[in-house]
């Protein structure tokens, strides 16, 4: 059964009965809004159902919208939180993510400026590592993007999207080795993102990252994970109630490979590692519980088959 | 934008149009965009350098007591009859140091005693004491606006306003020797004697 990110927008009326509709079909909710009488799921649900829920939902006002990036977390960073960098383009670039489904977090550099001083701390590298894939938004000069990438990327591991003002054939060519991604006449600038060209260059930063990571799905795919991160976020809902008082919008966030689960380290991660799946198999067999440089949540990191002898 | 002379200048000519953007969007939330009148910015990204120079419009006339505030004289004592709060804090401020606290009263909102001592005499032409000067603040924000306009990473600056003049210079390295004939040049651009 192969689930599909799908974003379902309709009325607050009835629409528990598509939230069972998609538990039913196999499928999970990612994520809840409810914005007044609008309310908003992101979900996986299976490919050949997706008419089904569309027959279901449009009485109840319901529209359904393929979004790729539901299920994915992503970093979006900045060389700093000044001025110069916030609120635009970085938050607008974040938020717009965010609309299509991604959980996207800022991450702004301490000393991320300057060509010859820019650099990046263990911590941050760490925190970066933690995302599906890392967006740096750097300026307007080639000069500068070339030097200063060099420190940026190094201790990154996670595919790099790299955006700058230069066109991206200025840009592929800047960066030695090449890096996941590019996105070029995006740089540094001062305004909202409002008129038509600027919103098609936030497309096109959605549509790399996009691009980025489906190949990262396909190399997934090749080796596949013991357990959806999706139904291992079902199951913790299911065992470890305490999540449901989390406050946090996503208590639990679903990453390409793995989970952010937003409860401490020291008291849950034992309790966690001893959550059952199914027939004796618990998470702890099948996935790393980690502590997670983001507060003290915990990072889980689904292993792949290959490893384990197991696929739940 | 409407500014007598506008030029951003550098080797990339995308990043001049990106500047040219953002010198424009950060002059008009900074309110800043009538009161510049010329506005020339350079950037070396090799060096690396920012240079921008300019001159102001006409600037706002100086707040004089007079502008605000009845003065009579009276044997003893002379009473400052206020019109307008705004600048009602900084004239107390500049009254206190001028005269003392116990010179100064204010027995209700719109009122201000001045002890008239034949000793310690108040000023006749009190009337015409400067207040405040707009200016001081414009170019206090249009250094903040040109700081925002500066790519992040120039740390090292130097900066100078001087009769409707100003310019800013900001690098990552040490500023070059030649900055001061940098700076006339771009004024003599300008059409300003450099």
């Amino acid at each position: 059964m192969i689930l599909v990110p799908i974003t379902y927008k309709g009325g607050v009326y009835r629409h528990d009965e598509i939230v069972d509709l998609i538990a039913d079909l196999g499928g999970y909710v990612i994520q809840k809004h409810t914005l007044a009488t609008e309310v908003v799921l992101l979900c996986l649900v299976p490919r050949d159902d997706i008419p089904l829920i569309e027959r279901i939902g449009r009485p109840l006002g319901g529209e359904v919208q393929l979004s790729p990036l539901v299920g994915t977390e992503v970093a979006i960073v900045t060389p700093s939180l000044s001025i110069h960098h916030l609120p635009h383009p970085a938050c607008d670039i974040a938020e717009y993510v965010r609309r299509l489904g991604a959980k996207s977090n800022m991450v702004g550099l301490a000393r991320g400026y300057g060509k010859r001083v820019a650099q990046t701390s263990a911590e941050e590298r760490e925190i970066i590592n933690e995302h599906d894939c890392a967006v740096f938004l750097l300026g307007n000069f080639e000069h500068c993007i070339k030097k200063k990438m060099v420190a940026l990327r190094r201790g990154i591991d996670v595919p790099i999207i790299l955006t700058g003002k230069p066109p991206v054939e200025e840009l592929r060519q800047a960066v030695d080795p090449p890096v996941a991604g590019y996105v070029g006449n995006v740089g540094r600038f001062m305004h909202r993102t409002k008129e038509a060209d600027e919103i098609a260059r936030l497309d096109a930063i959605v549509a790399e990252i996009t691009r980025v990571l489906d190949l990262r799905r396909e190399e997934i795919a090749k080796d596949p994970l013991s357990a959806s991160p999706a139904r291992l976020m079902a199951v913790i809902q299911e065992q470890v109630p305490e999540i449901a008082e989390v406050t946090s919008p996503t208590p639990i966030t679903v990453q390409i490979a793995g989970l952010r689960v937003k409860l401490p380290y020291a008291e849950y991660a034992d309790r966690l590692r001893s959550v059952e799946i199914e027939e004796g198999v618990t998470i702890g067999r099948i996935a790393d519980v980690l502590p997670s440089r983001m507060r003290d949540y915990i990072l889980i990191r689904i292993k792949p088959s290959s490893e384990t002898d197991i696929v739940v | 934008m409407v500014l007598e002379h506008f030029v951003v200048e550098s080797p990339e000519t995308g990043a001049a149009s990106a500047y040219t953007d953002i010198a424009n969007d950060v002059l008009l939330d900074h309110n800043l965009a009538r009161a510049v009148e010329k506005l020339h910015i350079q950037i070396d990204p090799e060096y690396p350098l920012f240079l921008a120079a300019g001159t102001l419009g006409r600037l706002p006339p100086l707040i004089r007591l007079r502008d605000f505030a009845d003065v009579t004289f009276a044997p003893g004592k002379v009473t400052l009859g206020i019109n307008e709060e705004t600048h009602l804090a900084t004239l107390l401020d500049r009254l206190w140091s001028r005269y003392g606290r116990n010179r100064v009263e204010q027995p209700d909102r719109w009122t201000i005693e001045i002890a008239d001592e034949p000793d310690l005499p108040v000023d006749r032409d009190l009337a015409a004491m400067v207040v405040s000067d707009p200016s001081e603040g414009l170019v206090r924000d249009l250094i903040y606006a040109l700081l925002s306009i500066a790519p992040e990473g120039f740390r090292v600056r130097e900066h100078k306003y001087e009769n409707g003049r100003f310019w800013l210079a900001s690098s990552e390295n040490t500023l070059p020797e030649d900055l001061p004939e940098r700076v006339g040049a771009l004024f003599a651009r300008m059409g300003e004697p450099s």
